[in-house]
């Protein structure tokens, strides 16, 4: 899967914007939104957000997790653990990513979460990295992995899977590789 | 007594320092290398007013409001006392100014500069530029020094002479060679400050090694000196006492003699504890027994209670024999050489004491605190007026003997009562406090308006909610607004006065559509704005004179209203003004407040309410404003949202609490707007605070309204509470009607469906719960429509009595109704408005009912047009019984549809109206004897209940009844008893029964029943077709059978027959119905498609809602068919609702 189709999925996301227009309600296919009334808090899906940010028609309210203390938090909880950490949001990269691009006016401390999305994101990937290891090391048919954000899984799985696909032809017994040269 | 000395305090950083007192003695000013100029009002002020003038200053002098500075940029600068606002320079030098002094009459001023100039200014009148230029010394001058008589001048200077001068005739009088010679003001070993005696002048002080040499005036010669033994190092500043008995001098070494100067004795010396060289010396001007210094270190000294016997004893022989020189030192010699000795032998034995306790004395530092405040109290009456010397000293004595403030602590009558509650002060709705740097001056529905006020910038931004209304806008606040008030037509900006310019507001119209956006106005003097509030098309202003100052929004006054109280806030909206105010002292603890709504533009001026706007215990007002559909709403600290309830005489309703939604106890919600439909509270919630920061910026969020009634845990509280509210904030839209605004009549319909659902819900819950009673009061509030499934309802739950009830309660209901339409109708042109308010709420049906009377009225027209129309009156009997089956449960509905238009028809058609009356008299009897008869007992299974049945025809005799309203109390007990009969007897004999009457009709009241045949006529022709076709074989089958039995049978075979075979039949007559009119014809098929769906025994509500809705979706799309057609379906569109 495409890092971009990741972020597709998660513009689905529903964030809080305060409008400065005025709108009836719309019908999506995804649901209704609105009405808009301006200066009042609305919730719309994160594409939604972005475009109208875009067009100068709102102010994105940060979701509740982007917020330097809540983050810091959850930065060491996932330093000082050994595993993967239930995420503040499934799609906290992603999600950081687009506001922090298109809304950083909009976000408080906005370089504080920058860094700290950054670091979290940096420690899980270490995490994965060895548990990798680990697996590929001890030749472990199946491991278990909680918590993980599909942006996560997708960096990973491509790489992984196939690498996975030729040790397994490398460490089949001879007879396989004879049968393959067969083939 | 010894003289005291407080421990010195930090003034200024390191270096030079200079002192003098401003205004009469109240402040102390020391100014000092660091370019700042304090303002102490005592020693013991912790937080000094600081000027800072830029440069290092050498010198200030004080007069009135006016601080004058001599600083290192070669100038005398001017700045005012108050503000420290810079007010000039006064001369201009080509060196420092090292010394300034102001005469004693304050007429000159003198300056000495390092450039060897002094110059002396007049500045009695600020506009004088009048200026001496004293030239002749050959270094620095040192110090200067004004004769009082405003004559000479005396001077030192650097290069070691002490001159004389006249001033006027720029000359040197005299000179002096008496000090060492040096090159600058910064190496001279000592300053050599020179000092006048006050009044006379009749000497000259001047420091001279270690001794007090004193000249005498004209003369010119020395007179005496001054020394003392316990002198070491050389005096550097003189200066006599306020009223010239005493001189003090200040030597390097940081000591502080005063000599009696009768005497000749010193009489005080205080050593500086650290013996740091003082250089700058100043006698307190008002009681003359303190003298304030300041050392090299910047630091800020007071010696008091200088030897006050010893002045006032002076003070009193000088007032007695003047002006003698010779009696200083002749008669009273003795006795000033006892005084002395006694207070040199004080002094000596105290002053180590005194040293080592000064730094830890705080009683006597209280008690000093305590008489600097007397003293200033004093001020005004004492002036330097030396006689007033005496009262001054004579309290510091009792002071000293711990008495205390005789006179002031005298007990007085104690209040016992409780303490009055504090008035709260005047706000403006929607803003944060005045004291923040960051602050929202306005936030409301249509903006926020923003004001920065730090040390870079002083600025308003104004942003709007919608971008639409306009962009926003970034305003310099030159005029140091702290009110604004923001619409989408203007934003109104208001700043207090100040000591030199009113108060003023300036309204930023930036929809006018001419290129002037802005105007202003001052206040009068003396009136401070304290509330603004926008309206559409006016401003108002609320100010301290208790007045409301109303303007058009482009500017022309229009109104001036008293407010009979100190105002507290005001809001506005539309042509509404709300404005409160104090009424008096509440009970402790509670705010008093008042209220007045005002239309103060618009049609109807005038004031709507005026009385007690309630508050919770023990809190205050924080926000009013109104709701966006024009309700008043009050927010009090409590958290209480009240709202007024204009259905009940301007009542106040809480309609929600703010804490119950807080999570912590100190949280708070800042409220910004209220909405009715949908109901919505906007407030931003305030974490540990009460109002919101302005960054980052807060986030509003949506609480739900709560009325607080009890129980609300139960289910029933719940919906009673949705109801109330409800009904509560749907008040608007009577109002917006009567103001003349469009109603949304969708928003308007939903509200009422929305009622009307809760109601059904309460009633079905007390139907449950047994609570017939209660449930038949649930009753009274539905309006017919609803009453109607409500009797379904509860035949269905086999509520008997219940239904029975709610039957008479229908009827009542319509004919109140068909009342008070009339009522209304009448006096609608007298005062629709007040009428209005008057039954707001009155009942609930009211609220469907605006579109009614269109809609009743063009039914009443063509009524009349179909009765002209009328062509076939001669149907047989038959066919009208046949068509009383088949429409049965249709009648239900064409009952209902005559109920409604019924009273507006007899309005209409007054003329016939007591015939009618009488007929329907006559066909009351005729129920019974129909009934009597056990005509088709064979029809009874058809219905589902008895209930059903009884429920279908009630409408029916309801309607007749309502026809006739004047003989009420006989139709009551007819239907009565009809109802009770109509229990045993069976459906259809019950039809027989309600519908037997209209076929006399045609025979009495041809005109008005005539429709009714009409329609009869057309919708049997179906059945006609069949029955003719038929007759044979049912002749062949039920050869015995009469007539009319044959027709029964007939009837039954229709009944069996399916829907598409009737359809067919019925459309089969349509088509040989040529002579019809169309009208008549589409009524028929309209009729037709009724008759199925209601034939089916299907009573649900909802589906009947359902067809009702169809046949008026049909209704529409054929409307410029005949005006009869139209007033059937619109009276269905109508029962839609």
């Amino acid at each position: 899967m495409d890092p971009s189709e990741v972020e597709f999925l998660a513009e689905k996301e529903m964030v809080h914007i305060v409008p400065n227009f005025s709108m009836d309600r719309m019908y999506l296919i995804g649901g209704d939104i609105g009405p808009f009334n301006p200066g009042l808090p609305v919730q719309i899906p994160l594409w939604m957000a972005i475009n109208l940010k875009q067009r100068q028609k709102c102010r994105i309210q940060p979701p509740d997790w982007m917020d330097v203390e809540k983050l810091q938090e959850k930065k060491e909880e996932e330093e000082g653990s050994e595993f993967f950490k239930p995420m503040l949001n499934k799609h906290y990269m992603e999600v950081a990513q687009l506001l922090l691009t298109h809304a950083t006016d909009d976000i408080p401390r906005a370089d504080e979460v920058r860094t700290l999305i950054k670091d979290i994101w940096d420690i899980r990937t270490a995490k994965l990295r060895t548990s990798v290891d680990k697996f590929v090391s001890e030749q472990e048919s199946h491991a278990q992995l909680d918590d993980l954000s599909l942006m996560e899984i997708n960096t990973m799985r491509q790489f992984l899977t196939q690498a996975l696909d030729h040790m397994h032809q490398l460490r089949a017994p001879q007879g396989g590789a004879t049968q393959h040269t067969q083939e | 007594m010894p003289a005291t000395r407080k421990p010195v305090r930090y003034a200024h950083s390191e270096g030079h320092t200079d002192i003098c007192y401003g205004q009469e003695g109240r402040y102390l000013i020391t100014c000092g290398t660091d370019g700042d100029v304090r303002v102490w009002e005592g020693l013991e002020d912790d937080d000094p007013k600081t000027i800072s003038v830029g440069d290092k200053i050498h010198a200030v002098a004080a007069k009135n409001n006016r601080l004058l500075t001599g600083t290192d940029s070669n100038t005398v600068q001017a700045h005012m006392l108050s503000d420290g606002a810079p007010d000039g320079i006064l001369a201009r030098f080509t060196a420092p100014v090292s010394h300034l002094v102001y005469s004693e009459s304050g007429k000159l001023l003198a300056a000495g500069a390092s450039d060897f100039n002094i110059r002396v200014l007049e500045v009695e009148d600020e506009e004088s530029t009048t200026q001496y230029l004293l030239h002749g010394h050959q270094a620095p001058v040192l110090s200067v020094a004004v004769d009082p008589q405003d004559k000479y001048l005396a001077s030192s200077s650097c290069d070691g002479t002490v001159a004389i001068w006249n001033i006027t005739e720029k000359n040197q009088v005299k000179s002096w060679n008496l000090l060492p010679k040096c090159s600058d003001v910064s190496v001279a070993k000592t300053l050599c400050r020179l000092s006048w005696q006050p009044k006379t002048g009749k000497y000259l002080a001047v420091p001279v090694e270690k001794e007090v040499q004193v000249f005498a005036k004209d003369t010119w010669e020395k007179v005496f000196t001054l020394t003392d033994d316990s002198i070491e190092q050389p005096i550097s500043l003189v200066a006599w006492s306020p009223n010239g008995v005493l001189l003090a001098g200040a030597c390097v070494d940081g000591t502080i003699l005063v000599w009696d100067v009768a005497s000749k004795n010193c009489v005080e010396r205080v050593k500086h504890d650290k013996s740091l060289t003082i250089c700058g010396l100043v006698w307190n001007p008002v009681n003359g027994t303190e003298i304030a210094y300041t050392d090299v270190q910047g630091q800020l000294g007071l010696v008091e209670n200088v030897a006050p016997e010893s002045s006032n004893r002076q003070q009193k022989s000088e007032a007695a024999d003047d002006p003698m020189a010779a009696m200083f030192d002749g008669d009273d010699d003795d006795d000033f050489l006892l005084s002395a000795g006694d207070h040199d032998d004080g002094s000596h034995s105290n002053a180590p004491g005194d040293v080592d306790d000064d730094d830890s004395m705080p009683v006597p530092t209280q008690r000093k605190r305590i008489k600097a405040n007397i003293f200033d109290d004093d001020d005004a009456s004492m002036g330097a007026d030396s006689l007033s010397m005496k009262p001054a000293s004579d309290l510091l004595d009792d002071v000293d003997s711990i008495s205390g403030l005789p006179t002031r602590a005298a007990p007085q009558p104690v209040y016992q009562g409780p303490k009055p509650t504090p008035l709260q002060p005047a706000f403006q709705p929607g803003s944060t406090p005045v004291s923040l740097a960051h602050r929202f001056m306005v936030w409301n529905t249509v903006g926020v308006v923003k004001c920065y006020n730090s040390e870079e910038e002083n600025s308003i931004d104004i942003e709007f909610h919608d971008t639409s209304v306009h962009h926003s806008m970034h305003v310099t606040n030159h005029l140091n607004h702290t009110l604004a008030a923001l619409s989408d037509q203007a934003a109104l900006l208001a700043c207090e006065s100040t000591d030199d310019s009113p108060s003023k507001l300036v309204c930023l119209h930036f929809s006018s559509w001419d290129n002037s956006k802005e105007w202003s106005t001052a206040m009068t003097d003396g009136e401070d704005i304290q509330v603004l509030a926008i309206g559409q098309g006016w401003v108002a202003v609320a100010t301290d004179k208790r007045l409301v100052r109303v303007w058009t929004v482009a500017g022309i006054q229009k109104d001036v209203i008293s407010v009979p109280g100190p105002v507290v806030s005001m809001a506005a909206y539309g042509t509404q003004l709300f404005v409160v105010y104090h009424m008096g002292t509440g009970i402790p603890g509670d705010q008093l407040l008042g209220a007045q709504l005002l239309e103060v533009s618009g049609r109807r001026r005038r004031k709507v309410l005026e009385g007690q706007l309630p508050i919770s215990t023990k809190s205050t007002l924080t926000w009013i404003g109104f709701s966006a559909e024009g309700t008043p709403v009050t927010y009090d600290s409590c958290g209480v949202v009240r709202m007024m309830n204009r259905g009940l005489g301007h009542s106040w309703t809480p309609v929600a609490n703010t804490r119950t939604h807080c999570k912590g106890k100190s949280d708070n919600y800042w409220l910004v707007g209220v909405n009715e439909n949908p109901q919505q509270l906007r407030c931003i919630p305030c974490k540990g605070s009460t109002f919101p920061p302005v960054l980052p910026r807060p986030a509003v969020t949506v609480l739900p309204f709560q009325l607080p009634l009890c129980e609300l845990n139960t289910d029933k509280s719940q919906l009673e509470e949705s109801f109330v509210r409800s009904r509560l904030f749907s008040g608007h839209f009577q109002f917006l009607t009567a103001q003349g605004w469009e109603v949304d009549d969708l928003a308007r319909a939903d509200v009422q469906r929305e009622q009307d659902d809760t109601l059904m819900k309460l009633f079905a819950l007390a139907c449950k719960a047994d609570r017939e009673c209660r449930a038949a009061e649930l009753c009274e509030l539905m309006d017919v429509n609803r009453l109607n499934f409500a009797i379904k309802y509860a035949s269905r739950v086999k509520r008997i009595a219940l239904a029975e009830f709610l039957n008479d309660l229908a009827r009542r209901k319509v004919e109140e109704e068909a009342g008070e339409q009339q009522e209304q109708e009448e006096e609608e042109e007298e005062d629709f408005r007040g009428y209005l308010d008057s039954q707001k709420n009155h009942i609930e049906t009211e609220w469907s009912q605006p579109s009614t009377p269109s809609v009743l009225r063009s039914s009443g027209t063509s009524q009349r047009s179909s009765r002209q129309q009328q062509v076939q009156e001669e149907e047989e009997d038959e066919e009208m019984e046949m068509e009383d089956r088949e429409e049965e449960e249709e009648e239900t509905d064409s009952a209902d549809v005559k109920r409604r238009s019924g009273p507006i028809l007899t309005k209409n058609t007054k003329s016939s109206y007591p015939k009618t009356a009488l007929s329907l008299t006559q066909e009351r009897k005729n129920p019974f004897k129909v009934s009597s008869q056990p005509k088709t007992p064979t029809e009874a299974p058809r219905g589902s209940s008895v209930f059903d049945k009884m429920k279908k025809t009630s409408p029916g005799s309801r309607a007749k009844s309502k026809t006739a309203l004047s003989p009420r109390g006989d139709l009551k007990t007819a239907s009565k008893t009809s109802a009770t009969s109509k229990k045993q007897s069976t459906q259809s004999t019950l039809l027989m029964a309600a519908k037997k009457p209209r076929k006399q009709e045609p025979e009495n009241q041809p005109k008005t029943s005539s429709e009714d045949q009409e329609e009869n006529k057309k919708v049997v022709k179906g059945f006609d077709l069949w029955f003719e076709q038929e007759r044979a074989t049912l002749q062949e089958e039920n050869s015995e059978e009469s007539d009319a039995g044959l027709f029964q049978l007939a009837i039954r075979g229709w009944r069996k027959l399916d829907k598409q075979e009737q359809k067919d039949w019925n459309e089969k007559a349509k088509q040989m119905s040529e002579t019809t009119s169309q009208d008549a014809d589409l009524k028929k098929r309209k009729r037709e498609s009724e008759s199925e769906e209601t034939s089916q025994g299907d009573d649900e509500s909802l589906k009947g809602d359902k067809t009702l809705e169809d046949s008026s979706s049909q209704a529409k799309k054929k409307k410029p068919l005949s005006t009869s057609v139209n007033s059937k379906l619109s009276a269905f569109a109508f029962n839609k609702d």
